[in-house]
This record gives structure tokens, sequence and C-alpha cells, in this order.
């Protein structure tokens, strides 16, 4: 459907789906009542002395509307939405088949643990916590010794389910990767079980994203460095002005500018983010998190890379 | 001000008089909500920008060399909500258009109860000066949101308890109008006005009235609640185990965070239908009189908002749907928001046939009735996609959804409120309002709000969240849509400008429009009927007249006002403490650890049983066998019960164990003093109203009293009987 981001998650064409068909739904019904209210006004306005319509006639009119649009209504919860969030919770896959994640929320970041090479999660106490040890995790435990926790950064292989431990230390956040289709609230006592599966990598997401930027160095409001350039820009003479993957910084678009170079294709560089949907205080609107979605390599590489740091 | 002036203007008790305070309160209300959200705009539209000279105005702890702070923000975005919903729409709505027409279009001389009315809005004015205060406090105003979601809320500023008690103000303010509103249709209609002959508007006010009776209790709850863990520390909405700001919360813990969401949206969601079922009541009569033809369906309207009520109050977990929900409880919450729609399907599309085959004029109320019907209807259908799981867990907490019931409110609700302001000013003043100015302020008003709002929409499908104090330009998914902020609030801007032709042409109005004569509109309703203008009683009556049915019953319903009013008033209490008991089922269920006794003397609950006992068999006395000495009984056992029970938690407290104690004691606690405040306010009402006429005999006049009182009285008699079952029963 137009207007929505692009979608990575398997279960994401569903709601896709029921969002375009909605939609659908909502547009031909207002077109419909505005055509209506138009006729009427149109006839109204020219009608001074106009005998009423038919009541029944109208009356008749009035039910076959309403009846329709209940009966659409009705096929999309029983045929769509039931179906899909009963599905949601048979098809959750067992945790030996998907890579599990711990995401504990807090004011204002996104926690991230991994169990690690042995899959169990580590003791975690309350009464552990620092700055250092955000999670409070008991590193005397046997199972806690290869755990990895980071802060804002998760990587997840692709195409294999994912599921996520849920929760928050503080307050209400909520989880959402608006990319995956995926939003949950995180409330703090609860612990709820989430998954997806993520068919394409964030670099593939990235090119999905790309779209022509505007370079105009007046607008200045305008923040463009969350983007960077898709392939490498040349100006008229054949010569590279800016190399592929820069940021537009604003002396980037200074450069571009003065090349009279009025558009690039530019993609967000980090175009896989977790966004905190829910109001938790005065920073929630920089509760921004990072997944990385990668093939099953770069994954373990980066894994290797996280144990590694934590044996030094 | 002489005092005769101050009792007919300021401290009012005609129907008319207390309208036109609501009003003009309401819309000043309105006023600043709206201002707090230009401000928010240019935060929006331009992040971190400075506004020199406003940082002078507002100060360094709220715009520093005019940067706006992200506290102060959230303070702006809680208290735009919380004003423009409980202090702005639902009174002008509620308030303003029920109390001043109401009693018109049933014939009625007045409110059932003029003096409640009265004080519903003074508690009115001090629930909303409350609210406001915080932003005099050092702390600032609340800043959790209208929504106020623990446990952000309990560790919020002190703005936060100003919030909440205001809300309790406001909850007071509208159980008093609710249950004036209910006495006056049923009891104070003409006689040979039926309930089907009420003018739809009648009907939606009717409907909304019960909302309120029945859906604040339960805020009330809530706010209690909220304020116990706030001041006297308790966890009731806070889970063991929280770290806050890197720290562990000095708290017992061993609460339910959800359990705010279920009290607060099992008012709120019905509230959204008190917002918009008096607009369509005023949207109805403004088509009626302009099209020059009585509504297409009007039964059906009126089967179809009686509806719309009942099913309002099963629907309020569809704003939970994320927070864990199995499929049983998703799947049913779905299916009861799809049915809610069909009822208002069902009116606007009466109200769109309506307009066929009428002779339409184009008033300027009737331009704004017109542009409500889509503007409404769009509201309405964006909520759709939110009403159904799989979509909502995209558009959750996203711009979609404050698209969505701006559209309702605002294109819509505001919308049919100008048209009832345009519509019945010239009824309330003798002029008409100026046309052009209308017109203008309609023309642009329409262009501007579509260009506020509609682009919500597109922020939403892009997957933006809501209340980010940036507008999202951190966020790499919303880059493609951020450009919409500065055009919305361009819009906004453009919004109050367009604003000032409508207070201009109010007051201008006042003094130099044109004359309006009896009825400008040739409208067919008792409204309209001759009688005199703007001041003075209404319709047919005579000023000696006393408010029917106050002494004897009223053949067709067979009921008292007074009888009727405390039935109410029951009612809602029903609400409130089954609420309450709600709140104790889902805090034990949730809890680790419950006494099964001997945290709390069943001695002193014998005791405080005889007491209780014996101050209602002395009230069952006064009616028949000994009545001076009945009374004198009951004060004395009553006031015991009081003085017992008051050293009975003074001794709990002070040998440790105090409300925070543990959720039971905090329960305890709550449910004690709020029993103990029904008990003090049976021994005021029957030591000073009472005393004088209590033991008359039932036949005799002023009998009323001992019946109804009674009826309070057993109520709280079964309160205290669910005390003992809650806290003395293992």
């Amino acid at each position: 459907m137009p207007g929505l981001p692009p979608n990575g998650a398997e279960h994401g064409a569903q709601i896709d789906n029921l969002m375009l068909m909605v939609h659908i739904l909502i547009a031909v019904v207002f077109v419909g009542w505005g055509i209506f209210l138009a006729a009427a006004i149109v006839r109204g306005r020219r009608s001074s002395g106009n005998s009423p319509a038919s009541s029944s006639r109208l009356n008749r009119f009035g039910w076959l509307s309403e009846i329709s649009i209940a009966v659409v209504e009705i096929t999309l919860l029983v045929g769509v939405a039931l179906p899909f969030w009963a599905g949601r919770i048979d098809a959750a896959p067992a945790d030996r088949d998907a890579t599990v994640v711990r995401v504990v929320a807090e004011q204002f970041a996104w926690n991230i643990h991994y169990p690690g090479p042995d899959g169990v999660f580590g003791r975690a106490d309350i009464s552990l916590v620092t700055p250092e040890n955000p999670l409070g995790l008991d590193r005397n435990d046997p199972a806690a010794k290869d755990d990895i926790t980071t802060l804002n950064v998760m990587h997840l292989p692709v195409g294999r389910p994912v599921v996520i431990y849920l929760s928050s230390k503080d307050v209400i956040h909520s989880f959402s990767l608006p990319l995956f289709r995926l939003k949950q609230d995180a409330i703090p006592g609860q612990r709820v079980r989430l998954w997806f599966i993520p068919e394409k990598t964030s670099a593939e997401m990235r090119l999905m994203m790309a779209s022509s930027v505007r370079i105009d160095p007046a607008d200045s409001l305008r923040d463009l460095s969350l983007l960077s350039t898709l392939e490498a820009v040349v100006d008229a003479q054949g010569l590279v002005v800016v190399a592929a993957g820069s940021p537009l910084t604003p002396d980037v678009i200074q450069a571009l500018s003065l090349k009279g170079i009025g558009r690039v294709v530019a993609a967000p560089d980090t175009p896989t983010e977790i966004a905190c949907a829910q109001l938790c205080g005065l920073g929630h609107y920089r509760m921004r998190g990072f997944v990385t979605i990668e093939p099953d390599s770069a994954y373990r590489a980066w894994m290797a890379e996280q144990s590694a740091l934590l044996a030094q | 001000m002489s005092y005769s002036t101050l009792a007919r203007r300021v401290f009012s008790t005609d129907h008319k008089v207390i309208g036109i305070q609501y009003a003009m309160t309401s819309l000043a209300f309105l006023l600043v909500g709206f201002l707090f959200m230009l401000l928010m705009r240019w935060q929006l539209a331009y992040p971190g920008q400075a506004l020199p000279w406003l940082g002078r105005i507002l100060g360094p702890e709220r715009m520093p060399e005019g940067v706006m702070l992200p506290e102060f923000y959230n303070q702006l975005g809680a208290m735009h909500g919380s004003i423009m919903v409980f202090l702005g729409i639902v009174p002008l709505g509620v308030g303003a258009f029920g109390n001043y027409l109401v009693p018109l279009l049933i014939g009625a001389r007045d409110m059932a109860f003029p003096r409640i009315n009265m004080l519903s809005y003074w508690t009115y004015v001090a629930g909303g000066m409350t609210l406001l205060a915080g932003f005099a406090h050092p702390g600032g105003a609340a800043s959790s949101g209208w929504t106020s979601y623990p446990p952000l809320s309990v560790v919020a500023n002190d703005g936060q308890t100003l919030w909440l008690a205001g809300m309790f103000l406001l909850g007071i303010s509208s159980l008093l109008g609710s249950i004036n509103m209910i006495t006056t249709v049923i009891q104070l209609r003409r006689p040979g006005i039926s309930f089907m002959d009420m003018p739809f508007l009648v009907w939606a006010q009717l409907v909304s009235a019960f909302l309120l009776l029945l859906a604040f209790p339960p805020l009330q709850t809530a706010a209690a609640l909220q304020l116990m863990d706030r001041v006297a520390g308790t966890s009731f909405f806070l889970p063991t185990g929280l770290i806050v700001a890197g720290s562990p919360l000095p708290a017992t813990g061993g609460g339910a965070p959800v359990l705010w969401q279920h009290l607060f949206w099992f008012l709120a969601h019905p509230e959204v239908y008190v917002l918009i079922l008096p607009a369509m009541g005023i949207v109805a009569e403004v088509l009626q009189t302009n099209t020059r033809k009585p509504l297409h369906g009007y039964r059906s309207m009126v089967y179809a908002t009686v509806a719309l009520g009942c099913i309002s109050m099963i629907v309020w977990a569809h704003h939970m749907f994320l927070t864990g929900m199995g499929t049983v409880m998703s799947g049913f919450f779905q299916a009861t928001t799809l049915i809610v729609s069909i009822p208002s399907v069902i009116i606007v599309t009466s109200l769109l046939l309506s307009l066929w085959g009428g002779t339409i004029r184009f008033t300027t109320p009737m331009l704004f009735a017109l542009a409500f019907l889509p503007m409404f209807g769009l509201g309405g259908l964006t909520g759709l996609p939110l009403g159904l799981a799989p979509t909502d867990m995209h558009l959750h907490d996203t711009y979609y959804v404050i698209g969505h019931f701006h559209y309702i409110v605002a294109p819509g609700t505001i919308f049919a409120l100008f048209a009832g302001i345009y519509h019945w000013f010239p009824r309330v003043t003798g002029r008409l309002m100026n046309r052009t100015l209308g017109r203008i302020h309609f023309l642009l008003s329409l262009i501007f709000m579509n260009g506020v709002f509609f682009p919500m929409f597109i922020q939403g499908l892009a997957g933006v969240s809501r209340r980010l104090y940036d507008g999202g330009s951190q966020y790499a998914h919303a880059q493609g849509v951020l450009h919409w902020n500065e055009f919305m609030s361009i819009s906004a801007w453009l919004l109050g400008v367009t604003q000032l032709f409508f207070i201009v042409n109010l007051f201008w109005s006042l003094k130099r429009g044109k004359i309006a004569g009896a009825n400008p509109w040739d409208a067919t309703t008792l409204d309209w009927a001759p009688s005199g203008h703007a001041s003075g009683r209404s319709l047919l009556s005579r000023p000696e007249e006393e408010t029917p049915y106050r002494r004897f019953r009223r053949p067709d319903t067979g009921l008292k006002n007074g009888s009727l009013g405390i039935g109410l008033f029951l009612a809602s209490e029903v609400m409130l403490f089954g609420s309450l008991a709600a709140a104790y089922t889902l805090l034990r269920i949730n809890s680790l650890s419950w006494p099964t006794g001997g945290v709390l003397h069943g001695g002193t609950a014998v005791t405080d049983t005889i007491l209780l006992l014996a101050a209602t068999l002395c009230l069952g006395a006064s009616r028949r066998l000994a009545p001076r000495l009945g009374i004198a009984g009951f004060l004395l056992f009553a006031t015991a019960f009081l003085g017992f029970k008051s050293i009975d938690l003074a001794s709990l407290s002070s040998s440790g164990l105090v409300p925070g104690s543990s959720t039971f004691l905090g329960l305890y606690y709550l449910f004690s003093v709020l029993h103990g405040l029904h008990v003090l306010a049976g021994i005021v009402f029957a030591a000073g109203k009472g005393v004088s006429n209590l033991g008359a005999a039932p036949e005799e006049e002023g009998s009323i009293v001992p019946g109804l009182f009674g009826a309070y009285w057993l109520f709280v008699d079964l309160v205290w009987i669910l005390i003992l079952v809650l806290f003395y029963m293992p």
C-alpha cells in the first residue's frame, strides 16, 4: 500500500494487505458519502419548493449502504484480522528454533541481552544494577559468563525466526520496529514474548528506502544527515563530487550545490530502527535503537566479535 | 456588584445563565488548549529553533533562550489533551448546550435541581483551575500525557498530583450535571411530550449524561489509587523491582500498571461518545431547520444512539491491543469495536439522507453542519484500521491515531459546536452573528483544519510515533514525511488567525449584530417558542412556579425527582465501589503474597459493625416509632463509628502498618476512608438539613427525605459489608 514504509518481515505482508483493504473501504465509503452530499446540496439549492423524496426509497438506500459497510467490516474481522492474531500465537516458534534475545527498556535506551553460545540467559538481580551493569547481570552465575549485552544495538540473522522477551525496568515503553511491522508495549512487571521472521537484510531495506532528495543549501531547517548518498555523485565532467555512502551533512550539501547538482539519490544509513512508541518521559523522542538484519555469516562474525570483547 | 446582580449573573441557578457561563468558560479553555498546541507546533516544525521573545515571557525553566525544553513540551502536550477534552469540548457540548437547550426543548422551566446545577458549574471551574495550577507550581504541570499512564505518572513531577485532584473535581462536576440532566429529561418533559417526541438533541444529551454518570466513577477510582501511589506510598500501579534513573524505587511493589489503563479507558472511551453525541444532536437540529424538513429515520437514530451508549461501555480495551493480550480478549474487543461502528454509521447515514429532497438554506450554521458530516465521517472511518488488531500493530501510538481522533473532535465536534453557536446566538442575544465573517471563518477553518490533520495520516502510515518532542527528526523512517511538519504547523497557525474572525464576530455581534426577531431561522422546535429573551425564566412558565414532581410522583414515570436523583447517584456509587472492588480483585490476583488473616483485628470489625447496625436501626426507628430519639441515636452511633474508625486507622498506622506497607493495607485504608466519607456525609446531612423534618411522618410534606436518605444509608451499609468480605474474610 502506498504510504507504508517498506516491509521486511514475513508477517508484514498480511498487515499491509489488510491495511490496503481497510483503506479501500474507507475511500469507497468516504467518496460515496461525498458524492451523495454533493448531489443533495446541488439538488437542495436548485429546488425551492421541491417535493420531498420518497421516504421508502431513501430508507432502502440507507439500509443497503449500512448493511454493506457492516458486511465488509465483519468480513475483514472474521476473514483476516482474527485468523491473523490467532496465527501469530499458533505459529509462534519454539525458542530452540529461533534467535532469542531479551530486550529490557529503560528511560531512554534499549538494553539488548543475548544468552551467548550456551543459549541460556544468566541470572539477573536488581540489586546488582550499576551504570556499567544496567541489567544487573550476575557474572558469577555460570550461565551468565558468556552472555552478551549491548545498549541500543541489536544484530539479527535474516530468514530465521526471532524471539524477543520484552520487559521494562521503569516505566511503560513501546518497542516498535516500523519496518518489520512489529510493535509491543514494554510494561514493567510483565515479560512479553514476541516474535517475527526478518526476510530482508538492513542493506536491502536501505535500497528499498532510497529516494531522490532535493539539494537546497538554503533549506537549512531540514537536517538531512541521517541520509547518505546511494552511489557516487559525479558532476558534468564526470568527476566524483561525493563518494557513495556520504552522509548529507551541510558540507556535502554545500559541495553538491556548488556543482549545480539539484537532486541526489539517498537513503538512510540506519534504515532499520527501534523506536519508542509510548511516551516514557522527557527523553522519549531520542529513545532510538538500531537493529541490523544481516546474513547469518555476518551475524555470527558480529557475535564472535562481541564474545571476544567480553573475554578481554 | 450588588447582591442581586451577583445572584443573577454569577451564582445563578437559572439554566440559561449557567449554560452561558459554561459556554464562555469552556470557550476560554478551548482557546488556551489551542494556544498550547500552537506553541508545540513551533517546536515540531523547527525543532530546537529559538524564539527569544517567548523565552523571556515563559522563563528559563520552560524555554531557556527561547528554546523549548522537552519537559515543557510534555507539559503542554498533557495539558492540551486534558484541557480540550475535559475543560473545553465536553463542558461546551454538555454543560453549555445541554443546560441551555434541553429544558427549552422539552418545555421545562429549568433543570430539575437548579442549585446542584450551579454547584456543578463551580466545581468544574475549580477542577479546571486545579489542573492549570500546575503551571504556577515550580515543577510545572502534569507531563505524562492526558492518559497519565503509570508508572511514569507516579514518578512524575507534582503537577500530576494537581491533575489527579482536578480530575476528581471534574468527576464530581459531571456526576452532578449528569444526574441533573437525566432527571430533567425524564421528569420535566411537558405533559404530552413523549420520549419519542423529543428532539434528537435531547436524546443525544440524555445518552451522554448516562455515559458520564456511569463511566466517570472508574476514573475517579483510578485517580484515587494513583493519588495514593504518589502521596501515601502505596504501589497499586507499581510492580515489584522498579529501577528508575539507575536506582531502585523505594516502593513495596506488587501493583499492576495495566490496571490503570483498564480503569482509564473504561471512562475515556465512552467519553469519546460524550464528545460526539451532543455534536450530532446540534447537527441534527441545524439540518432540520435549514432543510425545512424533519430528520430522516428519527427512530433508527434514537435506537442507534442508545445502542452506541451501551456498546461504548465494552470497547475500552481496543486501546490496549499491544499490552500483551490473548486471542480471546483481542477478538472480543475487536468485535465490539466493529459493532459500535454500526450505530455510528446509521446516525451519519440518517443525517446525510435527511438532506435529500430538502430545500437547503446555506446559513453559517448550516455550512458548519454540512462540513461536519464528511469530516466526522473520515474520523470515524479511520478508526477502522485502529480497531483491527493487525493494522493497529503498525498504527498504534503513531500520528495516524492523532489524525483519527482529531478528525472526530476538531472538524467534527468543534464544527458542530460552531454550528450551534452561530445557530443559537440569536436565541441567546436577540441578534444575528455577521454572515460574511461567519463564512470566512467557516471556509478558512475547513481548509486549515484539513491542512493540520490530514498529513497526520501520512506520517502515521510511515510509522512516526506520536508525542515526539522533535517531531521524529531523529528517525530514519520519518525522514520522508518530516517536511509535512512545517506544513501542518503553518496550517495550525493560520487556523489560529482564522479564529479571530469568530472572536471578533462574537463580540461585535453582541452589540451591533442584526436584530434577529423571535425566530430568525423559522425553526419549529420549542427552543424558539416565543418567550422572554435572554433573561428571566423561560417558556410558558410563571416565575413563582415550583419545580414539578418535587413532592409528588409524576404519573407516567411513577417517580419523584428526588428519588430518581438519588437512584442515579447510587448507580454511580455502585460504579465507583464496583470499580474499586474490580481493582481489588485484579491486584489480589496479581500479588505474590496476600495476607490470609491476622493483619486486622476481627474485634474492631465487630464493634464497627455493631455501631453501624445501631445507627441503621435508629434511622429505621425514626420513621415510625420515635422520630426525635431515633435521629439522636443515629447521629450518636454514626459519629461513634467514625470516631472508632479513626482511632483504629490511627493506631494501625502508628504501629507501622501504613498504607504503603502492602497492597492489602493500602486498599483497606482507601476503602475505609471512602466509606468513612460517606458516613460523614450522612451525618452532616442528617444533622443539618435532616433534623428539622427527618422525623416527619411519611404522609407529611417533605417526608421524601427519610425514604431517600434511607436508601443512601442502606448503600453505606452495603459498602461496609463489602469491606467486611474483602478485608476480614480469609
